[in-house]
């Protein structure tokens, strides 16, 4: 007969004390480990939303789709006003903000606009006149607007109408998209879009705040041009951007005297080739970013208008085939923040910093207007979403 | 700072949790396996774990939860083979080893049963320290253990008897 315990107690001290793996090589493979299941989760979740998507399109498709269940999430319950997916969401200030919401006691939905006067402590909400959609349609197919604190426009993606309001969506007109006239400059209180006009220069068509629209009498003086943004940006500082290109060069153009005239900004390494993909982010105004990820990736940054560029990506992991892309928003004091998405990584860089550091792996924000806004679901950017004023706290948006 | 708590973790836990990961599984390069998959596990809800202060011990739940979970069990790993198929012949030096009849006899036990003789034996745990780690009631941790124990036990006599026999053809 054996002595098991002492047998087993020996043979478990034996196993455990072999030495112990390389930490070094354990948190290289842990990392690598993460990196690829995140790679192949999205992956999976790609291919199951292009198979519903599929689905939904065979079954809309069927002569007999009306027996089968709906592809598309089911309405919300009679009386609920939830965001429009998407969500279309802008705040004017810290205080003031806007959100397009929708309510489906019946097919089809009505339109809200949800109004927050608090910085989104809480909303008031106001329907839409005559502005309705399909229960299965995501978006309601209108560009929100926000002029004021107060004023906002609701303009149809195909330019046939605009509900417009000035006091937070109480009470609605419906003046006309077609411009009327020129104006010298973009007014205090207005906005502006990129008009393409085929084989010929761009137009800059301003909104009014008493909601009618007018041409720019000069807009960028430059070449054929086709614009890569449908708005003119405007930095935190007042100023106006316009990002476009034709067949040979790729454009920037800033604005510090509401559109009166327009500086060419020199861009960095690939940003000013034909048809070059890499967004400018202007949000600052001062401080202007420029992030490639292809064929290489580097970070732009420059404080003088595009007079010099320095590099802040040196030590950004690479991605040779440069598929991965990197993500990326400018904070409200001109700190930038990149997600890289193969490792999870947010890496940093303040004013006052030269390279970009690791700083964690939260998930990346957006801004909106004069907040930032976050999904905060399982997925990236899905419900619930939540605002910030500082991004540390952050606050449910709740109609 | 770029944050590199995760990293300093894992570099001063990794002796304990080798440790374990060795005794459960018995062998190096699955017991690495069990190490990865679990610090990833735990380098996912790091930020909680470390708040929370306790990420040692989160550490070591988590590998016993990934080594006892089912996905784990049905993934394709070498299995340690029986020692009839593989006996390579007569044995010219006498009976067989017990050590190499223990750990065979030990990796053909059930997992559950493996975890709570290691719990036990490795560190002297008691019934309620082991059932609260691995979620079960004391009972069922004394049932496993009694049962594991008469498992390895019966296996080692049985070896003695037919390695004894083999040994005379």
């Amino acid at each position: 007969m054996h002595d098991v315990d002492r047998l087993l107690r020996d043979e478990l001290h034996r196993r455990s004390d072999l030495p112990a793996p390389s930490a070094a090589a354990v948190v290289t493979a842990v990392h690598g480990l993460r990196r690829r299941r995140r790679i192949t989760a999205v992956a999976a979740l790609s291919a199951v939303a292009v198979l519903a998507t599929l689905a939904g399109t065979i079954s809309a498709l069927r002569p007999t789709a009306g027996s089968v269940p709906p592809a598309f999430p089911p309405s919300s319950p009679a009386g609920e006003v939830s965001l429009t997916e998407s969500p279309e969401v802008w705040f004017a200030d810290a205080d003031h903000g806007f959100a397009l919401a929708r309510a489906c006691p019946a097919d089809p939905c009505q339109l809200y606009l949800a109004q927050t006067e608090d910085g989104g402590a809480s909303w008031q909400r106001h329907a839409v006149p005559g502005e309705t959609m399909p229960a299965e349609q995501r978006g309601p197919q209108l560009n929100l607007r926000v002029l004021s604190a107060t004023t906002v426009a609701l303009d149809s993606y195909d330019g046939t109408r605009r509900r417009f309001t000035t006091d937070g969506g109480r009470t609605w007109t419906s003046p006309s998209m077609e411009p009327q006239g020129t104006v010298a400059e973009i007014p205090e209180g207005g906005l502006a879009e990129v008009r393409s006009n085929t084989g010929k220069p761009i137009d800059i068509v301003v909104l009014r705040p008493d909601g009618s629209s007018a041409l720019l009498a000069t807009p960028p003086p430059t070449k054929p041009l086709t614009s890569m943004w449908t708005k003119v940006v405007r930095g935190d500082d007042g100023s106006a951007w316009v990002h476009g290109g034709d067949d040979t060069k790729t454009w920037l153009w800033v604005s510090r005297d509401r559109g009166r005239t327009w500086r060419d900004v020199p861009l960095p390494g690939d940003a000013a080739r034909a048809g070059a993909g890499q967004r400018p982010y202007v949000d600052h105004g001062r401080i202007l970013f420029i992030v490639e990820s292809s064929p290489k990736r580097r970070v732009w940054r420059t404080t003088d208008d595009g007079a010099h560029w320095a590099d802040l990506g040196k030590d950004l992991p690479p991605d040779p085939s440069g598929d991965a892309g990197l993500g990326a928003v400018v904070c409200f004091d001109g700190t930038l923040l990149v997600y890289e998405p193969l490792s999870g990584a947010v890496y940093r860089a303040m004013p006052s910093e030269a390279t970009l550091g690791r700083v964690g792996d939260a998930p990346l924000w957006d801004r909106f207007g004069a907040r930032y806004l976050r999904g905060a679901g399982r997925k990236t950017f899905e419900p619930p979403f939540e605002h910030s004023l500082d991004g540390l706290t952050w606050t449910e948006l709740r109609l | 700072m770029p944050d590199h708590s995760f990293d300093d973790f894992v570099h001063a836990a990794l002796p304990a949790l080798s440790r374990y990961a060795y005794a459960l599984t018995g062998e190096r390069v699955a017991g690495e396996d069990l190490i990865q998959d679990t610090l990833v596990k735990v380098a996912g809800a790091w930020r909680r774990v470390h708040r929370d202060g306790s990420a040692l011990a989160y550490a070591r739940t988590t590998m016993l939860n990934t080594y006892l979970s089912a996905w784990r069990i049905r993934r394709r790993r070498p299995a340690s083979v029986p020692l009839e198929v593989d006996w390579p012949g007569p044995d010219a030096y006498g009976p067989v080893d017990v050590r190499d009849q223990l750990r065979r006899a030990l990796d053909a036990l059930p997992r559950a049963q493996r975890a709570v003789l290691v719990l036990g034996f490795l560190d002297d745990l008691s019934d309620e320290e082991i059932a609260a780690m691995l979620d079960r009631r004391p009972a069922t941790v004394r049932s496993l253990r009694h049962r594991g124990l008469a498992a390895l036990r019966r296996q080692l006599d049985n070896d003695q008897v037919e390695g004894g026999s083999y040994a005379r053809r």
